[in-house]
């Protein structure tokens, strides 16, 4: 049996008008984003279960950083190492 | 509580039988010999058939049954036979305890993971038993010692499962004989227009209390399903040891250190059976003229490992002046404990230590586990840019 690694994880998002994140919900506490380092877009496997995806590479107010998608079918947000 | 109760009937025969095979076809009772002022202890089915039944006198047994080949106690080999039976359902449960040689109770709450249901558990048991000793036992379980022995009595063909719920009714038309009171006490029941174990439970107690004091109460309770009697089980040894003499004395290390490993061969998989690690390893050399020599070690870190304990032996008895004539040795794991978690660093083992590691590792887990959990990581798509398509878990074994 094989078990995928790295399976996204539900996230609680803000996001402003233009759809990027200014906080997020970690361990029931809300951390403002600082800043956002990067953004990129996946499309694929539209032959079998169509994934797109956009990923933030973010940085917190506390200074860590924090990779998140939104799900653009489902419009939800997870968290995942990239 | 789910309780097993392995019965072995008529143990001393059928340890008799597979000590002289030779004796199957024959008539066989176990006490002593015809002349002697002694009752019989058991008795084969064809001595029964003749009228010999334990308790009978042995000149009573020999006029019932002259062809009879009449057998001394050997009540040394039966508690060995049953020890022996007791060391192999330890891989079942520790909890076991021996009532009398030919019957045992477990407590095998819990281990369904492990073994399976019930019916497969039996299964188990009987099978290990029977090949590892030859003797057939009878299984009944139950969620009482007193069901679960009952039970297994019954058992003759296929192990017996009292469900949980079904105690009363299972109980209800037995012989009141089942019921472990004094033959009087039976008697009495018996003189009271009562013959099942049914008709006892639905007595008032206080009339059993009055006649049978303490035994009434116990064969009340009993008979409604209640046994609360904890299985205690054998105090179990806090030294695995060993002694080994030798008819041409060792005169050198390699000799001796040839001896412990074999002797550590034998002792760790008893310690690894029980979960436990070692602490401390005493030796003690006998030499031909007499002399002897004791010493201790104590571990820095507890282990369990065959290879780490010859090691450390060796490393302590380098620096000793060589053996001569030494005509025994005896080797004792003591202060035996609990599991003990160490982080181990495999990249630093060599590459023979870490197959055995990781080998035993998987057989640990394997033997606690009905599925091994041990993983691997395994690369699927290393250049996908859906990050779970990347690296997966795979189920693993180590091949040796």
């Amino acid at each position: 049996m094989v078990t995928p690694l790295n399976i996204p994880r539900d996230i609680r998002v803000t996001a402003d008008g233009d759809g990027s994140p200014v906080s997020i919900w970690l361990s029931n506490r809300q951390r403002r984003v600082a800043r956002v380092r990067n953004v990129w877009r996946i499309d694929d496997e539209w032959w079998r279960q169509e994934i797109s995806r956009r990923y933030f590479d973010l940085e917190l107010s506390n200074g860590s950083v924090i990779t998140v998608f939104q799900d653009l079918i489902s419009g939800n947000w997870s968290r995942q190492r990239y | 509580m789910i309780i097993l109760c392995l019965y072995i009937p008529h143990l001393p025969i059928q340890w008799e039988l597979m000590r002289h095979p030779g004796l199957a076809q024959s008539a066989l009772i176990i006490g002593g010999f015809p002349h002697e002022r002694k009752a019989v202890f058991d008795c084969s089915h064809k001595a029964a058939a003749s009228g010999v039944y334990p308790g009978m006198t042995l000149r009573q047994a020999s006029h019932c049954c002259p062809d009879a080949v009449f057998i001394p106690i050997d009540e040394a080999g039966y508690a060995k036979a049953s020890e022996e039976v007791l060391d192999i359902l330890d891989q079942f449960t520790p909890v076991a305890e021996a009532e009398d040689p030919g019957r045992i109770f477990l407590d095998v709450s819990g281990t369904e993971r492990l073994f399976g249901p019930s019916e497969s558990l039996a299964g188990q048991v009987i099978d290990e038993v029977t090949r590892t000793t030859g003797l057939r036992p009878q299984i009944g379980i139950a969620s009482s010692r007193f069901i679960a022995g009952v039970a297994a009595s019954l058992a003759v063909t296929s192990p017996l499962i009292v469900r949980i719920g079904q105690e009363r009714t299972f109980l209800t038309p037995l012989s009141i004989e089942f019921l472990p009171i004094a033959p009087e006490s039976i008697a009495w029941l018996k003189r009271l227009g009562l013959r099942t174990v049914g008709q006892v439970a639905d007595l008032q107690v206080n009339a059993l209390d009055s006649q049978l004091g303490q035994e009434g109460l116990m064969a009340h309770r009993l008979a409604n399903g209640i046994d609360e009697r904890p299985i205690i089980p054998r105090p179990r040894p806090d030294v695995l040891e060993e002694t080994l003499s030798f008819e041409q004395t060792l005169e050198s290390l390699d000799a001796l250190l040839a001896a412990l490993s074999r002797s550590l061969d034998r002792l760790v998989p008893l310690l690894r059976k029980r979960y436990q690690v070692c602490h401390q390893i005493r030796l003690s050399f006998r030499s031909d003229d007499g002399s002897a020599w004791l010493d201790t070690v104590t571990l820095k870190t507890p282990s369990d490992s065959q290879s780490e304990m010859l090691g450390i032996l060796k490393r302590h008895l380098e620096p000793l002046s060589s053996p001569e004539g030494i005509a025994e040795i005896y080797l004792g794991l003591a202060k035996l404990g609990g599991e003990f978690g160490k982080q181990t660093l495999l990249s630093s083992k060599a590459k023979s230590q870490q197959e055995e590691a990781l080998q035993r590792l998987e057989k640990d887990m394997g033997d606690r586990f009905v599925r091994s959990s041990l993983k691997k990581v395994v690369t699927l798509d290393p250049d996908s840019r859906i990050p779970e398509r990347r690296v997966a878990l795979a189920d693993a074994r180590i091949d040796g």
